[in-house]
């Protein structure tokens, strides 16, 4: 009798905590208040955008939106070009992706409508931004998603913090081999990738707005953050300062020569003409690779005095985090950086202006 | 100086970090109340953070265990550890200001004459309000009359100072002022005991955010040390699961989506703008009723009874109503210490619309050193006047009492117009200047619809329908404890689920602090 009601009382206690959970969920859902994951893992590029996921994030900035039909934030665009239209790719981390602020406020919006102010043509800006990439990814975007676009120009947005390549990051390792660059993709072995993979599998299920704070925890050290939970910051220091020196488990600079080796693929595919690169110093790049650039006859703008002239104006070209390491652009630098490539890129001659050169410069339009 | 999307206004060299961020005071203030944590520097203790929970591990069973006579003295210093934890410094303030009242009012009730009695009620309001003055108001009536003074050619920038506003200075003053308040008008007995009247002001539930406690309430409770019972224990828990979950799930996950669109309205369009104002106004109810929910909780597992200080507010029919029900604490001291005795409605009907107004635009004032809640005040005194002008000697209704179908519709408009004129005032309160202001109104009215209208649109409903539901629980069983009618077994298993929720946020996300912690 008293194990009759103990299981009633157990099952009605079940019932209700799935009852809450499911209520939970539907908040969750409704409001926004976390949203499905619209990123996987990707064996290719360690990351990439599920195609038609809608997009709620939120940090040092807001966006509400919705990944397109190609994985790419901004709106629809087909691939196939038609002829005059004016197509600029985008490359670069989460400073190009421009979670941060809704399509029209980030650099791919408004240079998008700088261009098509300025040269009178239609003009597509295809968002090659991924957060948290670096030289080297940019190296195999360009190589790969870029060139299916088939873009005028690619431009390629540098900081100081690109040359830095952490393998606990999941993403491929770039090494030298030989004559060229070597890409380990061992990442897809990793206990992260497989956890990540099987709890988004879960999301048939319909449970993705827990399942994606349950993955949120995961992907930093869940164990750490659930049981000890802001404590986690004091165990990361800890653990950095005991692990910094272990090699392969610290972020490391990137090799010279890896980085030379990538420039003279660039200027390689410039002479070639199968892609113009455009190398954008987005603040702090050190010299040695603006040089060995120059050396190698790759075009650079540099975006930085454009930055620094808000910053002269009292304006601050970043969000604004008491403690944070990636200070993105705001709506203000956005700005800034995004008319300072409009003149440029036509002022250079980078572009063409006016539709009649547009016609001309633009034969690998499919 | 401009004003940051955050609560307070940043000097040029903090938003561009031309200073040593880590030094300076700006960055390290401004930092504690926008993310409620920076690495090395002291913090509040959160209700929604781990310290807090590990600061209830240790008190809660260490107080149980200690003999009766020891527990106020143990909740006492766990009060001043609560309060040093954010800034030692400020707890030197909190003492001056409880042995000030304590020996006035002690003084104040063995003296027989009116006129001295008169004379130390003075300086208890000279020093209390001093100190409020000063910390609050000192940069506040210097930078405004700095305005003043440029139309005459003067500079008096140079007596801006830089200082940090205690957090609670608001609640633990107006405590303090209402204690002495009702000693000098013979109300109360004052208090015997100096421990129990520090913990009267300090006790670390309500010290912060309030609620707002008289003590004609709390301090014959905290006189007899209670013992909680096991009805205590289970509400005391089902106020913080149902507060944690108002301010985790519903408050901070609107708040940031208000505060993005705050922050640079410029880039988001005439459905983000309502929304944002929407979302605030649930942000600013969810955030503070949570923060009572789980301070009254809190007390309830000390056995201590905090007042009620939010009955649905947004259920109001009419703006009376609305501030019966808002921040019944500081309404009611208001009302108690302010409006009463500047006339209330017994010198005519011009007269009471006069107070109504005065009485509310010092409650703006009280939130916030700025004009924004002064005129967010005036407003609500605006609101309150012409509605006791067309109330006439008549009083306004409260609750609904059921009826006729055309009754049910009635109450609803007047539910839905009341939300509008609280809804419009929320604008003032948190655009923090006149620009963001007249942007939010402009575009607003010049309405564009923007892509993912639907999405947003979507989003509101989500947490309308939520906030409404709750309410309605709470409205239509009469208690805020209405998880106690469930059985046991569903009851346990609601809260769990209720807590798996509110522990995945909190531990993975940035714990955000308590709106009212700056006022």
């Amino acid at each position: 009798m008293r194990l009759q009601r103990g299981a009633r009382a157990g099952a009605i206690m079940l019932l209700a905590f799935v009852a809450g959970l499911s209520g939970l969920e539907l908040f969750l859902r409704t409001t926004g208040a976390s949203a499905p994951p619209f990123a996987r893992a990707d064996t290719l590029l360690g990351y990439a955008r599920i195609p038609g996921a809608s997009v709620v994030y939120y940090s040092d900035g807001m966006r509400i939106d919705r990944v397109n039909w190609a994985g790419l934030l901004g709106p629809n665009v087909a691939k196939a070009r038609k002829a005059g239209v004016l197509r600029v790719a985008l490359v670069g981390d989460s400073f190009v992706e421009g979670l941060q602020l809704p399509d029209p406020a980030t650099v791919r919006g408004i240079l998008e409508r700088s261009l098509r102010e300025r040269t009178g043509a239609p003009v597509q800006v295809i968002d090659l931004g991924f957060k948290a990439f670096h030289f080297m990814d940019f190296w195999l975007v360009a190589r790969t998603l870029a060139r299916e676009w088939a873009p005028d120009v690619t431009l390629i947005t540098l900081r100081g913090a690109s040359f830095v390549q952490d393998p606990r990051r999941l993403g491929p390792w770039y090494y030298l081999s030989g004559d060229s660059i070597g890409i380990d993709r061992s990442f897809i072995h990793s206990r992260r990738y497989i956890v990540g993979e099987r709890l988004s599998a879960l999301r048939r299920f319909g449970l993705y707005s827990l399942c994606f704070r349950a993955q949120w925890n995961f992907a930093g050290g869940w164990w750490k953050t659930f049981v000890f939970g802001k404590a986690a910051r004091w165990v990361g220091l800890v653990e950095r300062r005991f692990f910094r020196e272990q090699p392969g488990k610290a972020p490391v600079t990137l090799d010279r020569e890896l980085v030379n080796r990538v420039l003279d693929d660039y200027a390689r595919w410039n002479q070639e003409g199968s892609l113009r690169i455009v190398l954008v110093d987005g603040g702090d790049v050190d010299p040695a690779t603006i040089d060995a650039a120059r050396r190698r006859g790759l075009p650079m703008i540099r975006v930085g005095s454009a930055l620094d002239a808000l910053r002269a104006r009292g304006i601050d070209p970043n969000f604004w985090k008491a403690v944070g390491f990636d200070e993105h652009w705001n709506a203000a630098g956005q700005r800034a950086v995004a008319r300072e490539l409009a003149r440029s890129l036509l002022s250079d001659g980078d572009l063409p202006v006016g539709r009649r050169n547009v016609r001309r410069i633009s034969p690998r339009a499919r | 100086m401009r004003m940051r999307p955050g609560f307070a206004p940043v000097p040029a060299c903090c938003a561009t970090r031309a200073c040593c961020a880590k030094r300076c005071p700006w960055f390290r203030m401004i930092a504690v109340v926008r993310q409620g944590s920076v690495p090395g520097y002291p913090n509040n203790v959160l209700f929604n953070s781990y310290v807090f929970l590990l600061f209830m591990a240790v008190v809660l069973p260490a107080w149980h265990v200690l003999p009766r006579r020891y527990r106020n003295g143990l909740l006492l210093a766990a009060s001043y550890v609560f309060y040093a934890y954010w800034d030692w410094r400020f707890v030197f303030l909190l003492l001056a200001s409880t042995l000030i009242d304590y020996h006035v009012a002690g003084a104040m009730h063995r003296q027989p004459v009116s006129s001295r009695r008169k004379l130390l009620l003075l300086i208890s309001l000279v020093a209390n309000l001093g100190i409020l003055g000063f910390f609050k108001y000192f940069n506040f009536f210097v930078d405004s009359f700095a305005r003043i003074g440029e139309v005459f050619g003067a500079r008096p920038d140079a007596l801006h100072l830089h200082v940090i506003l205690p957090v609670g200075i608001s609640f633990y003053t107006f405590q303090t002022l209402s204690y002495t308040i009702d000693v000098y008008r013979g109300r109360l007995e004052p208090s015997r005991s100096l421990r129990d009247f520090a913990l009267y002001v300090a006790f670390f539930p309500q010290l912060v955010a309030g609620p707002i406690e008289r003590a004609v309430n709390l301090l014959p409770q905290i006189s007899r040390t209670p013992e909680p019972s096991r009805e205590d224990v289970r509400a005391g828990l089902v106020l913080i699961t149902t507060g944690m979950f108002k301010k985790v799930l519903v408050g901070d996950t609107c708040g940031r989506f208000a505060d993005q669109v705050f922050a640079q309205p410029h880039v988001y369009s005439s459905p983000f703008l309502l929304a944002a104002l929407f979302l605030f106004s649930i942000q600013i109810y969810a955030d503070f009723s949570g923060y009572s929910s789980i301070a009254r909780g809190t007390a309830r597992l000390f056995g201590i009874h905090l007042m009620v200080n939010f009955e649905q507010p947004y259920l109001s029919a009419n703006i009376t109503e609305f501030w019966r029900r808002w921040h019944i604490s500081l309404s009611s001291w208001l009302r108690d210490y302010l409006y009463i005795p500047l006339g209330g409605n017994r010198k005519g009907s011009r007269r009471t619309l006069i107070n109504l107004f005065a009485t509310m635009l010092l409650g703006g004032l009280w939130h916030g050193a700025g004009w924004n809640f002064v005129f967010w005040g005036g407003l609500h005194g605006t609101y309150l006047a012409a509605h006791k002008k067309r109330l006439g000697s008549r009083k306004a209704p409260y609750g609904f009492r059921g009826g006729t179908l055309a009754d049910v519709l009635k109450f609803i408009a007047g539910v839905v117009a009341t939300n509008i004129l609280v809804l419009m005032s929320w604008l003032f309160f948190r655009a923090h200047d006149v620009q963001t202001t007249r942007y939010f109104i402009t575009h607003i009215v010049s309405w564009r619809s923007a892509p993912f209208a639907g999405r947003v649109l979507e989003m509101c409903i989500g947490y309308g329908v939520t906030v409404l539901v709750l309410d309605l629980l709470e409205y239509c069983t009469g208690t805020h404890e209405y998880l106690l009618r469930l059985a046991r077994p569903a009851r346990i298993g609601f809260v769990a689920a209720a807590w798996t929720g509110v522990l995945l946020y909190m531990f993975s996300s940035r714990s955000m602090p308590f709106i009212y912690f700056q006022f």
